[in-house]
Parts: structure tokens; sequence; C-alpha cells
């Protein structure tokens, strides 16, 4: 089965090679690998203890010391948002993960084979959709109580009805698809059909909304942080370092700023390389866009283009 | 000699695609005489409806023409303005597609349909135009054309569809009309009506047809003469009768053995082996070569061979007919 | 006779919701009332234009519809091989993006062995590749490498892999180019060769059903007109549609248009026939007693049967 791997290389990089073919497409990229890179590598990129206070450093400004300053109780600034991107990445995965595996879930159900109990289902999810989705939220978050955890279920709750309606929109022309009418003819079971021929070709459509949706989580989880249900203190979280800063925002506004700007860039991030992703996976646009490869020398990343292989 | 109406000279087009630039079109030269049915034939990707859209110069944004040039009528095509152009469209040299219900406008009634181009190319409005329109849709042997004149294309069967945008595309009496697979989404029975509609048309009025079609046996019904094309190329042409007579290039003869008929006894089909070639890097020389059993080593796959004349109006081009 | 399908009385409606809000469904019927026999070993074309009712037909007999009325019978069933198999129209659509060459026409095989991973699969898979002409190494390819006409290669390799009694192949060539065409038809018939698989050819191509089929039944607005042995049908076709259809085929000759049976559209009542003949309106030969009794069977001559009030009262 060793072509099978080759080939899902070749797509792959063919797929890697679009995206980097667009100026959006590589600031996306870029953004998102520095933040992995922050998240693995936090305890070596961060200057000083996220978590180390001491009040005689309290709210000094950026400095050649301390590079984007100290908060109120004097903790440095940069290596809270190196840490804060754990918060970040942790909360766009689980609430996206949960939300495409719930979500996955219902909509295959709902559409296949369909019929009565599949639009009861979709109602029923039509339903959550029709809640104010951060109302809906802060109202589950604070039943459970505030705690990160507490913070994921609220959100997930809020997230799976979106990907149910995708999954299923999709699932409805995919199951008038040919090759599910040759696995009828075979009387497939039901479970075989979703999983075997539906779910494959609604991935990549997931995947896409789910990149674009990633960034959207974190945002709303910076939120619920900001209104304290989300992340505790002394936690290092964007949102709770928002949060925190509030207060001292006219006198100190570097507290504020770069958690803010932290949260702002990773967020376009996630959009832009969604985006792009769209653009590489829509079988349709890659037959017709015409392709102009960038020249990567003009990024001034000479070699880019061989390491990544053509 | 009757004047020439349309000629086409030595016309490459090339398309910008996501794989390559495709050379869709290859040096390829035809022209259409005044009262004269030419039919272009041949296989999907052979350029039979690239080289009717460049007449009018409607091909999408990425496609160059690298060479050649058209005459319509002795002016040049390719040096008008898009202006000028708009004018031409529709008016001298009108076009009937595929799928009548992507060319007629769904959110207005089949009359406005065809008043809109009337007001457009010879600016008659109001109850003129009603009555011209109505005429039209007699012309075309639509039952009722009053009632229809304010019915929505939808509530129009396919066959109906293609009468009413036969109807546009006749109203401004054009000298020349482009028929590009204008049968093929229809079933036979209507097929066949609609081919003899414009059969009729054709001959009560001073209209050239260029018929483009992949239906060999439709061509041969209806036009004087034929062209085949295959991957970009013209392959043969001539009268229709000399040509499915004496079908002089290998692709013809083989073409002419694929189409199973209900005219044939139970014979086995000749097949032609492979696919047609793609258009990015497409073979050298004749462009048949990859699937053809005569080929010459050497002389085929290097150059395209020269015009060989088989009778006064019969062409074809294949090195077998000169060695 | 064997007969392997036997197909009584039956009917497809299809709900109609009228576009006012509240207003009365109809029904369109698109099978209606089919008697139907497939024997096994035939290859049975079955023609008609858009709105006939064929593709409906194909899909009752492969149950992926469930009738409305009527019966479908199968028989001569035997566990370890595929009831019924199919090759469908749109070769794009056919084939799951996703799997590869291999476990697209594995997907049948685990199906009627009931295993997940047999050993030997790879072997009967390699040699039905093979048998339909493709290549060893084109195995493990996704289907967007292909071609439309090795794309049905591949479709028709799934649909015999597993030794179905028969095959339904809804238009199977009309996405592809004559001269591949050609190819497939020439595959499909050295694989039927004289084998006991039957074949249930839609068309709306009466060339190609001509080419392959033995027998061909003619649907007419969801019923069936006349079925025929497959010379005979061109020879001496009975039913007024078969004739005006077989008179609109195009055929590469020089008598041009000439030979186009044209029949007036009469303005007929259609409700008014509502009980009688289906192409009462249309009909050049009609008689009286067709506007009040569908027609019945009648049989010409052995194997050549006709629903036709005219033609039965003529040879009387």
């Amino acid at each position: 089965m060793k072509e099978n791997w080759q080939l899902r290389g070749q797509e792959l990089r063919r797929t890697i090679r679009i995206i980097l073919s667009t100026p959006a497409g590589i600031v996306g990229a870029v953004i998102v690998v520095l933040l992995l890179a922050c998240v693995v590598f936090a305890p070596f990129l961060a200057p000083h203890d996220p978590y180390l206070v001491s009040i005689e450093n309290k709210l000094r400004p950026p400095s050649s010391e301390q590079w984007l300053g100290t908060d109120t109780v004097g903790r440095d600034v940069l290596s809270r948002i190196i840490y804060g991107s754990r918060y970040s990445l942790a909360s766009g995965t689980i609430v996206v993960g949960i939300g495409i595996i719930v979500g996955s879930i219902v909509g295959l159900l709902a559409a296949y084979p369909g019929g009565r109990w599949g639009e009861l289902i979709m109602r029923f999810t039509d339903i959550f959709l029709a809640f104010p989705t951060m109302l809906l939220a802060i109202a589950l978050a604070s039943t459970l109580g505030p705690s990160f955890l507490n913070s994921m279920i609220a959100i997930s709750i809020v997230y799976w009805p979106k990907y149910a309606r995708l999954v299923y929109g999709q699932a409805l022309s995919i199951r008038e698809r040919d090759y599910v009418k040759f696995a009828e003819v075979l009387k497939e079971k039901p479970v075989k059909i979703r999983m075997g021929h539906i779910f494959p070709n609604c991935s990549s459509a997931l995947v896409v909304q789910a990149t674009l949706d990633f960034g959207d989580a974190i945002l709303f989880f910076a939120a619920l942080s900001f209104v304290g249900l989300g992340a505790q203190p002394p936690a290092a979280d964007w949102g709770a370092m928002l949060a925190f800063a509030r207060k001292y925002m006219m006198l100190s506004w570097w507290t504020a700023v770069f958690p803010g700007i932290a949260i702002f860039v990773t967020v376009m991030g996630f959009n832009l390389l969604g985006d792009s992703l769209r653009d590489a996976l829509d079988p349709q646009l890659r037959r017709l866009k015409e392709f102009k490869p960038i020249r990567f020398s003009w990024l001034g990343i000479p070699g880019l283009r061989k390491a990544i292989g053509k | 000699m009757e004047e020439k109406l349309l000629e086409v000279k030595d016309l490459s087009v090339a398309f910008n695609s996501y794989l390559g630039v495709a050379e869709v079109l290859d040096r390829i030269s035809y022209s259409v005489d005044e009262n004269q049915w030419l039919g272009i034939a041949g296989e999907s990707g052979c350029g039979k409806t690239v080289s009717a859209f460049s007449l009018l110069k409607l091909l999408p944004e990425a496609a160059m023409i690298r060479n050649g040039e058209i005459l319509f009528k002795g002016e040049s095509i390719l040096d008008k303005s898009e202006r000028e152009m708009r004018k031409l469209r529709g008016g001298e040299i009108s076009i009937v597609f595929q799928e009548p219900q992507s060319a007629l406008n769904p959110s207005k009634r089949v009359g406005e349909n065809i008043v809109e181009s009337l007001r457009l190319h010879q600016g008659i409005r109001g109850e003129e135009a009603k009555r011209r329109a109505i005429q039209m849709l007699d012309l075309v042997k639509i039952p009722q054309p009053r009632v229809r004149f304010s019915q929505f294309p939808h509530e129009l069967s396919g066959g109906m569809q293609q009468r009413v945008c036969i109807a546009i595309a006749l109203a401004c009496h054009p000298s020349l009309l482009i028929a590009d697979e204008f049968t093929t989404s229809l079933d036979v029975t209507t097929q066949q009506e609609i081919l003899k509609l414009v059969v009729d048309l054709q001959r009560q009025s001073t209209m050239s047809v260029l018929f483009i079609t992949h239906d060999l046996a439709l061509i041969s019904e209806c036009c004087d003469e034929l062209i085949i094309m295959y991957a970009g190329q013209i392959m043969e042409r001539g009268k229709v009768d000399r040509v499915f007579r004496n079908p002089s290039h290998p692709y013809t003869r083989l073409l002419l053995n694929a189409i199973p008929s209900i005219s044939r006894k139970d014979e086995k089909l000749n097949s032609i082996d492979g696919s047609v070639p793609g258009l990015v890097n497409p073979p050298k020389g004749c462009r048949f070569h990859t699937r053809c059993k005569q080929k010459i080593p050497g002389r085929c796959d290097v150059v395209f061979p020269r015009e060989t004349a088989i009778d006064e109006t019969h062409r074809a081009w294949c090195h077998l007919l000169y060695t | 006779m064997d007969s392997i399908v036997s197909i009584r009385g039956l009917k497809k409606y299809f709900p109609v919701k009228s576009e006012a809000l509240f207003g009365k469904t109809t029904w369109n019927k698109a099978i209606d009332g089919i008697d139907l026999e497939i024997q096994r070993g035939e290859a049975l074309g079955v023609v008609g234009e858009s709105g006939s009712g064929k593709t409906t037909l194909g899909k009752l007999i492969l149950g992926l519809h469930a009738p409305t009325e009527g019966t479908i019978d199968y028989r001569g069933h035997d566990t370890g091989r595929m009831q019924s198999s199919v090759v469908f129209q749109d070769p794009f659509s056919s084939l799951n993006p996703r799997q590869t060459v291999f476990d697209i026409v594995k997907e049948p095989l685990e199906s009627v062995r009931g295993t997940r991973r047999g050993q030997g699969f790879r072997q009967t898979i390699l040699d039905i590749l093979n048998l339909v002409g493709l290549s060893e190494e084109q195995m493990f390819r996704y289907p967007h490498e292909f071609s439309g006409g090795q794309r049905q290669r591949i479709a028709i390799a799934r649909a015999i892999v597993a030794k179905p009694l028969f095959i339904v192949f809804d238009e199977p060539t009309s996405g592809l180019d004559v001269s591949v065409q050609a190819q497939i038809l020439n595959l499909l018939k050295e694989l039927k060769g004289n084998s006991d698989l039957s074949y249930v050819f839609i068309s709306h191509n009466i060339g190609v059903v001509k080419y392959i089929c033995s027998r061909i039944a003619v649907m007419y607005r969801g019923k069936i007109v006349e079925t025929s042995g497959n010379q005979e049908l061109f020879d001496n076709p009975l039913h007024p549609y078969s004739q005006h259809l077989l008179s609109a085929v195009p055929v590469i000759d020089e008598t041009r248009m000439s030979k186009i049976i044209e029949f007036e559209a009469k303005a007929a009542d259609e409700a008014a026939v509502s009980n009688g003949c289906i192409y009462y309106s249309k009909c050049p030969i009609r008689r009286d007693i067709c506007r009040e009794k569908p027609p019945q069977r009648f049989d010409a001559t052995e194997g050549h049967s006709v629903y036709c009030w005219a033609r039965e009262l003529d040879q009387r």
C-alpha cells in the first residue's frame, strides 16, 4: 500500500503549494506556525517565569530587559503572552474538536437515510442555532461555574449545531451521488455508507470550516475569560490578561494592548489560512483559477520554495 | 465564385489553465460561403466550440489568440472594439446554445426576452416590437404565440424553449447563425423537429449556418459541407456526401465505423484505442498520431501534414495521402 | 423460459407538490403499470425519451425505489454472488473520489462474502481490472486521475466483480466520446459473451441499444408500448410511437431530411383520454376505442408484443 501513501503525500504537497501561492495564505501560515512554535517551545521562548510575582517590579513599561513590560503584580507580559498561546490553542482545539465530532454524528444521522427522523433532528438543531450564541455561552458557563473546563463545555454546546448544519448540507448532496446508490444496491448498512462514503467526502469542507472557526473559537474563549467565566487567575490567558489590565489601561497601556494584539493576530492568522485552504481544496477553483506561483524571493525567503518541493 | 461570408485564417488559440498552457486551436483555417450549412464535427476537446466562440470574441479571459485572423464580410473581427462586437453579436452573427434554459432570462417573460433583443439591435420598441415578437414565435411554429408571449420560460418544454432561442437568434435577420450543439439536450423526436425547422427557415432566407455538433449523423442530414476536427486541428473537410462516401483521413474512417447506428447490421464497432489527448503539451505533428495505427514514425509525430486535395472541395491533412 | 426477474403491474408515482401553499398534491406517474420478464442470459434494452420513466424502471428493478403498486420477483439467486448490479451514466459521480480503484472494486466482494479482509481479493481484483483493460499499476490510484472512459471501465469492473445475476446499465456511454463509447460497447459485448449474465440496458441512444441488446422494450410516458426482438423492431415496428421514434433517429446517409415522418400534433383534450391510450392525442391510426379503454398486450408474433388497439383489431 506504499503507493497509496505516496499519492496522499503528493496531494498534500500540492495543497500546501496552492496555499503558499497567495500572500494571504503565506501570512496565515506563518502566523499559525509561529503560534504552534510558542505552544510547543513556550518554556524556551519565554524570557521569564510567567507566574513569578514581584510587586516591586509592577507596571514597568516596555524596556530592553522586559520587552513588553510587566503587569499589575510585576509579571512579565511577554512571557505570559507566550504561555497564553497554550490556552488559546487548547480552547480552539477542544471547541472545534467537540463541534466536529458531535456535529458530524448529528448531521450524518439526520441526512442519511433522511426522512422524518432526519427532519426532526435538524429542527432540534435549529433551536440551538436560534439562540444568541454569546448569551447562551455566558448563561451556560455561569450556571456550570467559572472554570476553564466549564467554559469549554459551554462554548462547545454553542458550536456543534453549526457543524451539524454543515455536514447535513454536504451529506444531502453526497447521498444523491451514484456511488452511494451503488452501495445501496449492495445493501450496505447505513452506518457503513455514512462512514465509508458520505463522511470522507464532507471532510474537506469540515477542514476549511474548522480552520476558519478556530480563530472564532479563540476569540469566543477570550471573551468568556474577559468576563471572568473562562480561565481563572492566575492563569496566563490572553482574555484574562485583558480583563485585568482594563483598570490600568489609561496608565499602563502595554498591559492591555499586547494581549489584544496577540488575540487579533492569531484570529486573523487562522482566518487567512482558512480562506486560502478553501481555495486550495475547492476542486472547481483549483481547475479554473489561473495558477501563478508567487516568486518567493519577493518575500525575501529564497529557497523556501525548493524546501516545500515542486 | 461565391463571395466568402466568413474566413478564418491560421487561427491559433491557447488557454491559460492550472495545469499549464493548453493549445486549444492549432492553425485552423476554414471559410463559410453565403447561404451555406457548414458542419464542424469532433469529439470533446477538439476545439469546435472554441472556434465558434472566437468568431464572436466571446472567449474566456484566460484565452489568448496567438495567431491568425478572422474576416467577416471582409472585415477583421479581431480588430473590432467591444462596442462594435456587441452590435455584431445577435445582429449580423447570431448564436443558439445547447442549453435553452440558461440562454433565456428566467425572470422575464418569453416575449420580453425577444423584445429586448429587437430593441437592442434594431431599435424597435413598444407595440411594433410586440407584433414582431409574436410574428417570430409564429415563424418558429410555436402554437398559440399570443399565449406563449406572456408566459415564463420555465413554463415551456425544452423543445419550445429552444424554439424561442431560435426566434431570438433570427429576429434580426442574421447572415450567420452559429448553432452550438443546439439539439443535443433534446429528445430525438424533438431534435428532428427543431432541425427541420431551422432547415426550413434557412431555405427561406439568405443565411449561413455554422452547425457545431458531435453527431455526424445530424451533419449528414442537413449540412452542405463539413469539417472534422480532432484535438484542435482540422483533419478533413469537404462536401458531406463526398466525405461520408470516401473518407480519406484515418480518423474520419475510424470515427464513422465507431458510431453504433440503427442502419448497421451486427458488425463489430471499430474502436479507437486510448482517449483524446490533453491539450497541455499536445502531441507534436499530427495530434492524432498517438492513436493512429497507420502512423509513419518520424513524420506524423514531427510535422503537421500539408493539405491534400481529394477533389475540388474535399481536402484532408494526412501524411499517408502523399507518400 | 428461465426468467430471473418478473415484474407484474408495476407502478411508481411521485408526489408533486403544488406551488400554492396549501395546494393539492398531484402525482407524477413515472411508471404506470408495467409487466416485464427479464430472462436469464439476455440483454434487454429499454429505450424511450426523457420522461418516459426508463431510469425510474431501472431504479425500481435495483430496489432503489419502493414500488407504489405491483411486484418485482427475483428468482435464481444463490448466495456468494450479487443479485443485481449497476453501471451509472455519469462516470464522475459514480466513483467515490476518496477511494482508490482497489477499494472501489473491493466493496462488492466484501459485501457478498461478508468478510472485511479475505485472502485472494487482490488477485481477484487484479484479474477483473485486466479484464476491463486496466493495469496493475493503476490499482491504487484515485478516480480523478482517470479519463471518463477509464472511469467507466472501473465502474464496470465494480459491477461485474461479484458475479451478479443481472446488471442494469443506465445510459453508460452517453457521457463519453464516440471513439471511447465504441471501446466500452465492445467491452460490454465481450463481457457478456454467451454467459448467463443478463443485461438491462437503458438508453435513449437507439443505435447503442441495437448494438448491445437481444430484445428491446420501447417506453412512452411510464408504459411499455412495444417489446420485440432486436432486428424485428427495426424491420417491422408496430406501435405508431415506435415508428415515429425510429424515424427520428438520425442516420448517416444522403437522403437528407426526407425520411422523418411528421405527425400533426392534434390538439387533444388530455383529460378526456386519461382512461384510454396514452398516445391517443398524437396517434395517426387512432380508433374510437382508444379513448375509452387502455390497450392490452397483443402478441403479434412470437416474442413481439405491442400495446395498441389498432394493430390488434387489424389482425383479428
